[in-house]
């Protein structure tokens, strides 16, 4: 599935306060980079690409059809194409780290738990942290919770994640881990497009973009 | 003065009705739009909100049927013994104990025992941003996480309410052979025979409407947070005073109706 995202001078109205004109656009296999000023546009850009309200001003196109004019079925396809990784989004702290990382699809696809759960635990593996597979994430570590919501966006296969702001309160080692995983992950696709947003460049220096915007 | 008075008391019942009827609207939609997406994951959920509302209450319900066994029949036998014999006990049971106390009392130890839990866990959950991740996730928060929590407690109140029962007839029996000398034969002829389909509908329903209430209350609540933790208890106290109010309504409310029917 090709994948193109294009946002023009895009203005999203988000919680009383409206963010800047954004614009950049993404061609299949890209990485880029979003300079982000304040949290806030963050959480108004999170907000628009889960739910895709219709408050918003400029032009925000996914593969030649404007977000405002999805239809349900096009609404459902998006859904399936995007993910994202962001602590404003958390794991569900009732059920137990695996359980989180096969939810969605388990929910999704009414697929089988014990095939799931295998997927599940070997994602787990290859982030490093299987041992914590049976512990509720209550008992995680901040950086272990992204590697579990990371291996939940990892479930769901996305065309398009969103890394939002995943490398602060990171020390070096933690952002070059979690770099690679994340270059591991978006290489496995070719049309694999991923947007990482960061306060600073300082914090994005492990990876190569395709393009930096800062907004 | 007496005026504005009525008028806030008037608001607050109705209004705070209005918004739980509204609400229990909502999940019915919800549930409609949705299934039967998500059919394996709601049933996980669903029987692990049956094992910790009704599997953990057990121990519970066994011990409270035995006492309310002891107390209510051995009290009832010796308030009216020689006025109608063993057949006026039978009447008093089916409609004191089966019909009214069980129920009611079953309700009220729920709503102090998972109601409160229920109330926090959901408002946590809004507090920490997992009712908005669930979403984002393509999971119908509504959908998954209230309907669940209905539907299992439903079941759960209509299984404790009906074990408690027996276990209180049961030790009842025991209690009236001991200290009375009524055999178990007489007594329980005299139990069935005084026990109509009302009594049965009218014990379903209260089940139904009650098992339905207290996390519709509870739920409510728990998702009404809006600033933060602090908010949590003062919500829990609400849902409990809540829920004990719309118990009490429901079961005259059905206590009348069947009358009527009758």
């Amino acid at each position: 599935m090709a994948v193109k995202l294009n946002f023009e001078e895009l203005k999203i109205t988000f919680d009383g306060d409206v963010t800047s004109p954004i614009s950049f656009s993404c061609e299949d296999g890209d990485i880029v980079a979003l300079i982000l000023s304040r949290d806030f546009y963050d959480k108004a850009l999170l907000n628009f690409l889960h739910f895709l309200p219709d408050e918003y001003e400029g032009n925000a196109v996914f593969q030649g059809k404007e977000f405002k004019l999805f239809t349900q079925e096009d609404k459902h396809n998006w859904q399936k194409t995007f993910a994202s990784l962001t602590m404003h989004y958390p794991l569900i702290n009732n059920l137990k780290v695996v359980e989180n990382v096969y939810l969605p699809i388990f929910y999704r696809e009414n697929a089988k738990e014990e095939l799931l759960f295998e997927k599940a635990y070997n994602i787990l593996t290859q982030l490093g942290i299987e041992k914590k597979y049976n512990q509720l994430p209550a008992l995680l570590s901040n950086f272990e919770k992204k590697l579990a919501i990371f291996a939940r966006v990892k479930m769901l296969e996305p065309a398009i994640i969103y890394y939002g702001n995943v490398f602060a309160e990171l020390d070096e080692d933690k952002r070059q881990y979690l770099s690679g995983k994340i270059l591991e992950f978006h290489a496995e696709r070719e049309d694999r497009v991923s947007i990482v947003t960061a306060r600073s460049e300082n914090e994005l220096k492990e990876i190569k973009f395709n393009k930096i915007i800062k907004v | 003065m007496i005026r504005s008075l009525l008028n806030y008391l008037f608001e607050k019942l109705l209004g705070g009705t209005y918004n739980l009827v509204s609400f229990l609207v909502i999940i019915i939609e919800k549930f409609f739009e949705n299934f039967p997406k998500g059919y394996f994951a709601l049933r996980k959920l669903v029987l692990k909100q049956i094992y910790f509302s009704g599997f953990e209450a057990l121990k519970l319900t066994f011990e409270l049927g035995i006492f309310m066994g002891i107390v209510i029949v051995t009290q009832i036998a010796s308030f009216i013994k020689g006025l109608g014999g063993i057949n006026l006990i039978g009447k008093i049971l089916v409609i004191a104990l089966i019909r009214e106390v069980m129920p009611l009392f079953m309700a009220i130890i729920l709503i102090a025992r998972s109601g409160t839990a229920i109330t926090s866990e959901l408002g946590l959950m809004k507090v920490n941003g997992e009712i908005t991740a669930l979403k984002a996730l393509g999971i119908e928060p509504i959908y998954y996480v209230v309907f669940t929590r209905i539907l299992a407690f439903t079941i759960s109140i209509f299984a404790i309410t009906m074990i408690a029962s027996f276990v209180a007839v049961t030790t009842g029996s025991f209690a009236l052979f001991m200290f009375e000398k009524v055999s178990f034969a007489d007594f329980y002829e005299a139990l069935f025979l005084n026990m109509s389909i009302f009594d049965i509908v009218l014990f379903s329903l209260k089940n139904i409407a009650f098992g339905v209430a207290i996390p519709l209350v509870c739920c409510f609540y728990g998702l009404s947070i809006k600033k933060g933790v602090t908010e949590i208890p003062q919500m829990s106290t609400k849902a409990v005073l809540s829920s004990f109010f719309y118990v009490f309504l429901l079961n005259v409310m059905l206590d009348f109706l069947v009358l009527i029917w009758q």
